[in-house]
């Protein structure tokens, strides 16, 4: 039985090289088991060593290996070649992004908004270690534990057009880790949070496109974030005004 | 070593047409057009009620029969309809309610908000019209 | 040559380097620290931990019990006084992550829930559903954000320790965006780069886990102590090597063999699937061996099976192990068992530390995976490792903060400058120059399968020999690797050249170790000498450099109030 074959078109670009980036295509032995990253790792182990592209657990947690795979940004690792229609199967850096060489593009960006956004517990005052645990009932647990279960992985802001056309965008990511801390019971950064997430840049631009929930591998819906976020910040708003003094 | 720092970053701009790119977006970009001509059907409307305040019912009806009125209307109905539909869908997807273990699907909002949709309708017509 | 510098150069980015940061900067609000990390910190392997972290929560457990067990799981090779330390902090380290934020499962009253877990006597492994290494590592990262003098250095490759009479003063990395080498100053180093399960062929190590941080210490002059004890978890997915975690029999699932049997009744009756990893590693190998494994395209396998647990239980419990059945198998694990075979999991051995991380070797101190304090001895219990990173990583950080703020800065002169120049010709004037020779990716591949072959469950003395004589031959065969890429930007064939440099050296201790322990301890069987022998092998193998193969010496075993005694359960 001869083997089947899969053809990978990947972008190259090569700073030091390239001034343009380019598709170079690889035949790489085909099996139904095999995911996208399995096919990468095949072309730089025995075809060509200098195809660069970012990976590390292989089993979709540590969010490193994503790429817009025949348009759709995904995580290699979880992208099987039998899903895709045909055997050639094309592989491009995440949209939206520089792109440093090859696959692996420039995220320093989400890393400043990240911080930004405060992701760390804030208090009025911090209670003892020693004192053991803050208690949280499952129901607050489950007001934000979806939103926590952001990898990283930028295929949401690779999605989002709005993120695209305006860099200064928060974006998805950093919208569902803000509203993460405000929905905590144990944070009480709310103040703090509130005026950074409704920046001119902040959740405001967002206008529903929705594919950043689409293409998120972890189910952590950041659309629903940003609606949420404005929501909490409309009522805010409207609660201020109606009571100007303690009205929160 | 130091001549081999910066070397550039690929930097792609979105072209014009990036909405075509795959569905989703293009369902998008048909939502927010949609937008246009609800606002030209509201600018016709409040015209047609300028005619109406001026005393000259007739002339508000004639301009409603004017064909390209009917045929505006129409598209705009439709794109109305679009914008109705794939919107409660995605409040759907934005906004689950939890059932018990189980969370709602989007289509599940958009029928319910289709049919809410219709006895509002229903009432403002009866409301205004009917009564 | 640019040149940076710190108070404190942590090497590694994952649970041990980041919680070693904040003990630091916690300590000493003006301390200068630099994370360095060849991966964004979030990327580091810490991140694909299941199924919890063990701590002493409850009022039915006590410290004691904590320890004993850890001991027991250990075979007694572990140093008593380092559990006790162990044992005793967890607590605190557990509450303090809980307070930075981390979304631990509750039980209805609020509290942390904990779980069963593998040589655990009671239930005190905390846990957020199955995903708390994920959870862990981005809490620490997030946390470490509001500190301002946390300095990272994301996506820089650390090469080599700078040495300058015996004490370390700095590390050289190249940064891979711009492909140069820079050195990092500082008057304390503290590695955290976790194991080296890379070295093998079948692991659930992610491929950034190439012992970088263990070859750098033993290259400086460290031991590396007790590498011949490597775990093999007992339930990995065939094909891929994903590990589904042990929490899957906290919760009740069931080892099974070919004729639907609970085949641990013949090895752990009184525990089953709550024996330890190395025995039930050892059981499943037994059982397959026996003809009474199924056989698969990726070899044989048992299974895991969780359909009596019910589909509430996997969604609420196991999401993860869900998720990772359906997309990796195609199987429901509610309706289908799950088929797990043994594999590379931890490194039990590693740099030698003291509690305090310190290496013995002024200026360095090892933490995490990376580190052997040795609390694990021959057999880690799981969920010991992430309280272990936390524990021991604080720990770290604050003797490094103390240790630093007695020191003066190193500055860059001789003979650092002359190491860095050195490093500098070795990597881009030699390595990366070769225009003939043979690919890397060809002797990474023949050294993990033979460590797959010789250095697996089951060794012996020609098997150990044989790997001995092997990994010596491919390091000779890497002088004349060649990588294809020449760029300079973000070189990731580089990397793994470097990498495999590292590996191949760490890779080496192992069976150099392992061929002179003549008895079976832990997770180190040898088939000729299948009893543990306390009167000659309770004492930790240190690993020393030389310029030929490694010298194997020996250090004691500290033992505290629990005496050796015939391991059952």
């Amino acid at each position: 039985m001869s083997q089947e074959i899969a053809t990978i078109r990947v972008t190259r670009y090569r700073p030091e090289k390239d001034s343009q980036p380019f598709f170079q295509e690889y035949k790489v032995p085909y099996r139904h088991d095999m995911v996208v990253l399995d096919a990468l790792n095949y072309i730089k182990a025995e075809l060509d060593g200098s195809l660069t592209y970012r990976w590390s657990c292989r089993m979709g947690v540590c969010g490193s290996c994503g790429a817009n795979i025949d348009g759709e940004p995904k995580l290699t690792c979880a992208s099987f070649l039998h899903e895709f229609k045909d055997r050639t199967i094309t592989v491009e850096p995440m949209s939206h992004f520089p792109v440093i060489k090859d696959l692996v593009v420039d995220m320093e960006d989400f890393m400043e908004k990240l911080v930004k956004i405060k992701p760390w517990i804030i208090r009025k005052k911090d209670s003892l270690v020693e004192e053991g645990e803050y208690r949280q009932s499952s129901k607050e647990l489950d007001r934000y534990q979806q939103f926590s279960s952001c990898i990283n992985c930028m295929l949401c802001y690779a999605a989002c057009p709005i993120y695209g056309l305006n860099e200064k965008f928060l974006g998805p990511a950093a919208t569902a880790l803000a509203y993460r801390y405000i929905e905590d019971s144990r944070d009480q950064g709310k103040d703090i949070r509130f005026p950074i997430v409704h920046e001119i840049e902040g959740v405001w631009e967002c206008t529903l496109v929705g594919e950043c929930s689409v293409v998120c591998p972890k189910g952590v819906d950041p659309m629903l974030a940003i609606q949420r976020t404005k929501i909490l910040g409309a009522t805010n708003a409207i609660k201020s005004i109606l009571m100007p003094r303690g009205g929160r | 070593m130091a001549e081999n720092k910066h070397y550039p970053e690929l930097r792609k701009r979105l072209t014009p047409g990036w909405w075509t790119a795959n569905r989703h977006y293009a369902m998008y970009m048909v939502r927010e057009w949609t937008s246009l001509f609800v606002a030209l059907y509201s600018l016709i409307f409040i015209y047609g009620l300028s005619l109406w305040a001026t005393g000259s019912r007739a002339d508000f009806l004639n301009f409603l029969k004017n064909p390209a009125v009917i045929g505006f209307s129409l598209v705009a109905l439709v794109f109305t309809m679009y914008h109705a539909a794939t919107w409660f869908y995605l409040l759907g997807a934005v906004a689950p309610v939890k059932i018990g273990r189980s969370k709602t699907k989007p289509w599940q909002a958009l029928i319910l908000n289709l049919i809410l949709l219709v006895i509002v309708s229903y009432l403002a017509i009866w409301l205004v019209v009917l009564r | 040559m640019e040149h940076h510098n710190h108070d404190i150069v942590i090497v590694g980015g994952g649970a041990a380097g980041l919680r070693a940061a904040i003990a630091a900067v916690e300590l000493q609000p003006k301390m200068d620290v630099a994370v360095v990390s060849k991966v964004y910190p979030m990327r580091s392997h810490t991140v694909s931990a299941e199924g919890g972290m063990a701590a002493v929560t409850r009022e039915y457990d006590n410290f004691d019990s904590h320890a004993y067990d850890t001991i027991k799981g250990s075979d007694f090779l572990a140093d008593q006084d380092s559990v006790e330390f162990f044992v005793k902090e967890a607590p605190r380290e557990s509450y303090q992550l809980e307070h930075w934020g981390c979304p631990f499962s509750r039980d209805p009253d609020g509290r942390i829930s904990s779980r069963a877990f593998g040589g655990m006597s009671v239930k005190r492994t905390l846990f957020a559903t199955d995903k708390i290494g994920f959870h862990l590592l981005h809490t620490l990262f997030q946390t470490s954000l509001k500190y301002e003098n946390i300095h990272r250095y994301d996506e820089w490759f650390v090469t080599s320790l700078l040495v300058d009479k015996d004490r370390v003063e700095g590390v050289t990395a190249i940064e891979m965006r711009t492909g140069e080498l820079v050195t990092i100053l500082g008057k304390a180093v503290i590695i955290a780069t976790g194991g080296c399960g890379r070295i093998f062929q079948f692991t659930t190590n992610g491929w950034i886990k190439t012992g970088d941080g263990m070859a750098l210490a033993y290259r400086a002059g460290v031991p590396l102590k007790d590498m011949e004890m490597v775990q093999y978890h007992p339930t990995l997915l065939p094909n891929t090597g994903i590990l589904i975690t042990e929490a899957a029999r906290g919760e009740g699932g069931h080892l099974l063999n070919k004729d639907g049997e609970r085949f641990l009744k013949r090895y752990v009756p009184g525990k089953m699937e709550l024996g330890p990893r190395d025995i039930l590693s050892r059981a499943e190998m037994s059982e397959i061996n026996a003809g009474r494994g199924f056989d698969g395209p990726y070899g044989s396998y048992v299974n895991l099976d969780l359909t009596h647990l019910g589909e509430i239980t996997i969604e609420d419990k196991l999401p993860f192990v869900k998720e990772l059945a359906e997309k990796y198998l195609g199987i429901d694990p509610a309706h289908e068992p799950i088929p797990v075979r043994p594999g590379q999991h931890y490194m039990m051995g590693g740099v030698h530390t003291d509690m305090h991380g310190f290496t013995g070797m002024p200026g360095l101190y090892a933490a995490g995976e990376a580190a052997c304090v040795t609390m694990n001895g021959a057999n880690r219990l799981g969920s010991n490792s992430l309280t272990e990173c936390l524990v021991f990583g604080a720990a770290a950080g604050r003797a490094a903060a103390q240790s630093a703020m007695k020191e003066i800065s190193p500055s860059f002169g001789n003979p650092v400058q002359g190491e860095a120049m050195m490093e500098e010709k070795r990597i881009f004037d030699q390595l990366l120059k070769h225009e003939q020779g043979e690919r890397i990716s060809g002797i990474r591949t023949e050294m993990q399968n033979e460590m797959e072959k010789d250095v697996g469950i089951y060794r012996d003395e020609n098997s150990l020999k044989e790997a001995c004589r092997i990994v010596g031959a491919l390091k000779t065969r890497l002088k004349n690797g060649i990588v294809e890429d020449k760029d300079h930007v973000y070189n990731t064939e580089l990397v793994s050249a470097l990498e495999l440099d590292f590996m191949l050296d760490v890779a080496e201790t192992i069976p150099y170790s392992a061929v002179l322990r003549h008895e079976s301890r832990g997770a180190h069987f040898r088939t000729e000498y299948t009893k543990r022998d306390d009167a000659h092998f309770l004492k930790h193998s240190m690993a020393y450099k030389t310029a030929g193969p490694p010298r194997i010496d020996y250090s004691p075993v500290m033992i505290t109030r629990w005496k050796p005694e015939e391991r059952v359960y």
